[in-house]
């Protein structure tokens, strides 16, 4: 359809998901470096942030943007995972401006600490609360493989596929 | 001496029998006028208004006075207990006087005719926003605060359109005196003043909205902006004076009104003070109609609509008078 | 201390203290809320005030974070559908919506052909009522006492309607996964027929009464102008967003349930859409929602209200899930991820509100006192479900 600019993005893995099944077209994993990149050409091919939410994985914070767009509708989602012991993403909110309070919820219920926030004091919770609520405890974890229904890779993770395939009989 | 000294006397008894009568008219007045707003109220909002303590919610102001009379007078803490509790006081004390230079019937049902009777009227409603300011201020709140500066600015803006509408009709009748303008009068619709000046009405009825804080003006205690605006911090008997003395003021308004413009206790048939009171009341029921019926003016549009129209027109008004009376 | 330094050490809570720097000689700090009768719900605004003019606007939430997500987590699906009609009470049964659509996507259960009209039919009653409460309460902040005793009156009709068939009258849980609860009754069916006649003669005297009055035009017109760029970078949606011009509704761009079979209209602003424009969108998106009713219950289809295919016992797969509709204050999603438990792993509820919300502080700069009581009536909050 239209999101040759996903195929065109600096990424970890970029996957086709099936619309039907999870609501979102593409789904874009990628590390804190690249968040900032991924998010100006979101901004650029015009979308807007949907919002932004944690899930709470064994592997550590799977943070989870969701954007969308007037004219060419169809969701798109990045996902960022970083360490349960070093929580640390980027900020977004220079580009997207409504990030500044879904970053700061996000920091309330779970701790994740986002850099260059201009102010990332507590929204919703009490600011002399103390803890994260909705910070899992470590056995009720579940593994991040699986929960992101994956129904196939994008075409160029395709093709590299193809490409290991030849090449390793 | 001897004569002098009789006459003083009794001027100053005839002073205070009449405050005294008034303070009691204006209580009356007040229970009436209160349930005649709730009443109307609810009618226009499909709604029947009190309707269960007496006869069709007829004795629902005296609970509610009583009421009033039973709560706790509460300082809020930090306020300036001297200018907090003046300030009522000093509202409400201006208007009772106002009353006395009506004339309400034909002979002796005027409190204290004076020959300034306009001017008099006019000094003593300026002194109100005075204790308006008082009660914003010493409120220790900085709501009240905001609502005491608006009121401030809206009815020093106000007077001006209000007295140079007066002033037109004093130069029509020649007099400053509310007895010899009813006189002037006849006793038709079309023989009062309103026939000949109906711009100057005009001018009058939107000042004296503004005068009163009534809406659309009603901006000083804009109930959904301030939270209830310079009277914020009051309950009890303080909340009840100030009350009274915003219904006293639209009385004594809409007196001035009925006695400049609508000719008084003149009536086609029967002249006599049942036709003031029925005229008083009628300009009361469209005050009300008014504040059910438009949103608030904003503060700005409100300042504008006055010096930018209302004063404008009004002096406009005023030398047209002047011209005619002079010239023909 | 020194006059100049009493005004550098505020009084106060952590967040009028976290306004930083802080009030000059000319301003003043004040705050609105969290009890206030404009704010309509516990919003708490910190405004710094030069004389009436807004310097600094600053919302603080959480006076009424009830951690919906939390209970998401600790609750098995069927158990959390009550929570959906207390997030944003006002249009709960597009809340209701949202979860029932995806744990219905995460699933893969279907849905039954007369239960997605029922759904659409009721929904639709229910944003009408939202906008009567929107409208009502608005003209009562800009100080017109009479209206929201009309919307009102207008407003008991309708929840007798949806009361015959969802039990309840303002906080719904009336859908299910596959279908709905109960079916609607003739009784139902012909009330809402005449109920919408109704309707129909009364949006033009409240037109003539209330649209057209000069004073209200006078205190909405040019107040508040969202442009473009503002609108997406704060994610703005819904009337907030069609004010502004752009016809972007999800019953149009992400179809769901049956919307794609009725012919309605999307009533937008003009570019710079200020609170007039809001104020003019709702309204008229009341008429197509009649619309929209009339169509669906001419044809309702005959059938089930639930799916036989629905199961008795949810048993959700591994993956996640996002459904959006299109609710009275905007675009509502629920993000779903389940791991095959009982319970959802984690259940993120965007709410429209939120994202509008969140533009006030920039909309708000230089800007009058009682114009801000304006533009956050026009924005249409209802802080429970920012807060949830």
């Amino acid at each position: 359809m239209h999101f040759d600019w996903v195929d065109r993005l600096d990424a970890e893995r970029k996957t086709d998901t099936d619309y039907g099944k999870t609501g979102s077209y593409r789904e874009v994993f990628l590390r804190t470096d690249q968040l900032e990149a991924a998010a100006q050409s979101a901004w650029d091919e015009g979308y807007f942030l949907e919002d932004v939410s944690v899930v709470d994985v064994q592997e550590g914070f799977l943070v989870v943007y969701h954007f969308d767009s007037w004219e060419r509708p169809g969701r798109v989602t990045f996902k960022v995972l970083v360490p349960h012991d070093n929580p640390r993403v980027p900020t977004i909110s220079g580009i997207h401006s409504g990030a500044a309070w879904h970053e700061r919820e996000s920091f309330d219920f779970f701790g994740v600490i986002f850099e260059g926030h201009p102010d990332l004091k507590p929204l919703l919770l009490p600011e002399d609360l103390g803890f994260h609520p909705l910070v899992k405890k470590p056995e009720d974890r579940a593994p991040l493989q699986g929960l992101a229904a994956v129904a196939g890779d994008s075409k160029e993770a395709k093709e590299a596929k193809e490409a290991e395939a030849v090449k390793a009989p | 001496m001897n004569v002098l000294g009789i006459h003083i006397a009794v001027e100053l008894i005839q002073i205070v029998v009449a405050v005294v009568a008034f303070l009691a008219f204006i209580g009356v007045n007040v229970l009436v006028l209160v349930l005649m707003e709730r009443k109307v109220a609810g009618r226009f909002q499909r709604r029947p208004g009190p309707y269960e303590v007496g006869p069709h919610g007829s004795l629902q102001t005296l609970a509610d006075a009583v009421k009033m009379m039973a709560k706790e007078l509460h300082t809020p803490r930090g306020a300036d207990k001297v200018l907090f509790w003046a300030a009522p006081i000093v509202t409400f004390a201006p208007v009772v006087v106002s009353f006395m230079p009506l004339p309400f019937g034909p002979k002796y049902l005027t409190g204290w005719e004076v020959n300034l009777g306009v001017v008099l009227i006019l000094a003593f409603s300026s002194l109100g926003v005075f204790g308006i300011c008082l009660a914003g201020w010493s409120s220790n709140n900085k709501w009240s605060l905001i609502g005491a500066a608006r009121a401030v600015a809206q009815s020093v803006a106000y007077e001006i359109p209000l007295l140079l509408s007066v002033l037109a009709i004093a130069f029509q009748v020649g007099s400053l005196n509310l007895t010899e303008i009813t006189a002037g009068q006849g006793s038709w619709p079309w023989q009062w003043n309103v026939a000949v000046q109906p711009l100057a009405f005009f001018i009058f009825v939107v000042s004296m909205l503004g005068e009163t804080n009534r809406a659309p003006f009603d901006l000083p205690e804009a109930e959904s902006e301030l939270t209830a605006g310079f009277h914020t911090e009051y309950s009890g008997m303080g909340f009840g004076l100030f009350f009274m003395a915003e219904y006293a003021a639209m009385v004594v308004v809409c007196s001035v009104g009925t006695v400049l413009f609508l000719g008084g206790w003149k009536g086609p048939v029967f002249d006599g003070p049942w036709w003031f009171l029925a005229k008083v009341y009628g300009l009361l029921f469209v005050m009300m109609w008014f504040r059910w019926t438009f949103p608030r003016v904003r503060f700005d549009q409100l300042l504008n609509i006055n010096w930018k129209w209302l004063t404008p027109l009004a002096l406009l008004n005023l030398l047209a008078v002047a011209f005619l009376v002079k010239v023909v | 201390m020194r006059p100049e330094e009493a005004f550098r050490t505020l009084s106060g809570d952590f967040y009028t203290r976290s306004l930083q720097p802080g009030p000059t000689e000319d301003t003043l700090i004040l705050n609105m809320g969290p009890q206030h009768p404009s704010t309509h719900g516990v919003l708490r605004i910190v405004l710094e005030l030069d004389g009436e003019y807004i310097v600094r606007a600053e919302p603080v939430l959480g006076y009424i974070h009830r951690m919906h997500e939390k209970m998401g987590e600790v609750k098995t699906f069927a158990q959390y559908l009550p929570n959906m009609g207390r997030v944003d009470y006002l249009h709960a049964l597009a809340w209701n919506w949202a979860y029932v659509g995806a744990v219905e996507k995460l699933c893969g259960i279907e849905v039954s052909e007369r239960a997605e009209y029922i759904r659409v039919i009721t929904a639709e009653m229910n944003r009408i009522s939202s906008h009567f409460v929107w409208w009502g309460a608005y003209l009562l902040d800009l100080g017109a006492f009479t209206p929201i005793m009309y919307a009102f009156d207008d407003r008991e009709w309708l929840l007798d309607l949806l009361q015959i068939v969802t039990g309840s009258r303002l906080t719904y849980c009336y859908f299910r996964f596959g279908g709905v609860s109960d079916d609607v009754t003739p009784e139902f069916v012909e009330g809402t027929f005449r109920w919408c006649e109704r309707m129909r003669s009364r949006l033009p005297m409240y037109k003539a009464l209330v649209t057209d009055n000069i004073i209200l035009r006078k205190r909405c017109e040019e107040i508040g102008p969202i442009d473009l760029d503002m609108a997406r970078r704060y994610g703005a949606t819904g009337p907030v967003l069609r004010g502004s011009g752009v016809a972007y509704d999800v019953r149009r761009a992400e179809p769901y349930s049956v919307y794609d079979r009725f012919h309605f209209e999307i009533p937008v602003g003009k570019a710079g859409g200020d609170a007039m424009d809001r104020y003019l969108v709702r309204m008229a998106e009341m008429e197509q929602s009649l619309n929209i009713i009339e169509q669906a219950l001419r044809r309702l289809p005959p059938g089930p209200v639930m799916h036989e295919k629905a199961p008795k016992r949810l048993k959700a797969p591994k993956g996640e899930a996002y459904f959006a509709v299109e609710g009275a204050r905007g675009k509502i999603g629920v993000h779903l991820v389940s791991d095959g438990g009982k319970n959802p792993y984690r259940v993120k509820l965007r709410a429209p509100g939120f994202s509008n919300l969140s533009l006030f502080s920039e909309l708000a700069k230089g800007v009058l006192l009682a114009d801000a009581v304006s533009i956050l009536g026009s924005l249409d909050l209802v802080i429970p479900e920012i807060d949830r």
